[in-house]
């Protein structure tokens, strides 16, 4: 996708409709065109880099993030993307959150129909959220409900639903295991041992 | 262990969390009334536990914990949860505050163990909800956030979606706190 789709919005529709047919998918959505006109626009010239099907799949997650009439039943595999093709949606998120200036904490929660989605920045910033919350980056809590506007000393999330819930759960879990250092009965152990040592120390000096 | 790269990541994603609960208000005094029923409450106030002056007592205190858990390996079912309730009941010596880690050590495995059975959320979350309580200072310790993930868990499961989001969240939070404090 070298061309830009501002420059030719209908050969560049019709080119991306060829190679989404040539894969077997469905056409690009009101939504998804805003995020690649958006896409093409921050990266002024540049190409964007994420591959095909970490794009698919996100664009599928946001989708059904932001349907609410979605019963999830067909949603796709999160685990369809390996870590480090989440990690450069991550990265890719944060540069462009920060090239255009408006921080994920300035969202907008509500969801966006497909006729107001398509002017420009709400539905880039759509797309991002939809990309955070796909990529599991736990931006989940500004999606909804009043947060920023908390009483001072009451940190407080939004309410999630439960496929945020979900996405929470593993993140919180994935960083639990990053933690270095031994676990369990493991642990106790190193402890009694360095407080042995440290006991025969002092007994030492005494 | 998964590398660097893996814990960089990890970062990453618990700094987004971190961001949308340091920006939820000004403070963490803990002086904040408790939030409406129904709301995640991710209040986390921390405090160290610094190395104690160390005594024989205290010695046979971990000692013992630690002999807990290596028959709690052993045993499997009733017998292994009453091996960790056993646990529960040595009684503590004085001037040892490494014994808030070890007990909570205790319960959080209690509560993994209620939580692998059948209807046994309930009693994780209550064994757990009480020593991390959102108004509570919480040891800064890598047990501690494993004790909130499980409390998470056990949330979720029980259905108290609010008691799971401001669960992990904390969790995810005091992990970003180790972390750094891991950073060189």
């Amino acid at each position: 996708m070298t061309d830009s789709i501002d420059e030719n919005p209908d050969a560049m529709r019709k080119s991306i409709a060829r190679e989404l047919a040539a894969l077997g998918e469905e056409p690009l959505g009101e939504d998804e065109l805003a995020f690649t006109r958006a896409s093409s626009r921050e990266d002024d010239g540049m190409l964007f880099d994420i591959d095909v099907a970490t794009v698919n799949t996100l664009v599928g997650w946001a989708s059904h993030e932001h349907d609410p009439g979605d019963d999830r039943a067909g949603q796709p595999d999160r685990s369809s993307l390996t870590e480090f093709a989440r990690h450069r949606v991550w990265r890719d998120v944060q540069r462009r959150a920060q090239h255009s200036g408006t921080g994920p904490e300035h969202a907008d929660p509500q969801p966006e129909t497909a006729s107001n989605s398509s002017s420009g920045g709400r539905g880039w910033g759509l797309s991002v959220i939809g990309l955070a919350v796909a990529a599991g980056v736990l931006l989940v809590p500004v999606l909804s409900a009043d947060f920023g506007r908390s009483e001072p000393g009451a940190e407080r999330v939004g309410q999630l639903d439960e496929a945020e819930l979900q996405v929470l759960g593993e993140q919180a879990r994935r960083g639990l295991d990053a933690l270095p250092g031994p676990v369990g009965t493991e642990r106790v152990e190193s402890m009694a041992e360095s407080y042995s040592k440290r006991l025969e120390s002092r007994r030492g000096r005494g | 262990m998964n590398g660097p790269r893996h814990v960089s990541w990890v970062v990453a994603r618990v700094l987004a969390v971190a961001v949308v609960t340091a920006g939820l208000g000004a403070g963490c005094d803990g002086g904040a009334d408790a939030p409406a029923t129904g709301e995640p409450d991710a209040r986390l106030r921390t405090h160290e536990v610094l190395p104690s002056t160390p005594t024989p007592e205290g010695l046979a205190f971990i000692e013992a914990v630690a002999a807990v858990h290596r028959t709690a390996d052993e045993l499997q079912g009733p017998a292994q949860a009453e091996a960790l309730r056993q646990g529960l009941t040595v009684p503590v010596p004085k001037g040892l505050p490494e014994a808030e880690l070890l007990r909570l050590q205790l319960v959080t495995r209690l509560a993994q163990l209620e939580l692998s059975k059948p209807g046994g959320e309930v009693i994780a979350r209550d064994l757990l909800a009480p020593m991390l309580k959102p108004s509570r200072s919480l040891p800064l310790d890598r047990s501690t956030a494993e004790a909130l993930v499980v409390l998470g868990d056990a949330a979720t499961k029980t259905g108290d979606d609010a008691l799971a989001a401001g669960t992990y969240a904390r969790a995810i939070r005091m992990m970003r706190i180790l972390q750094q404090e891991l950073q060189p």
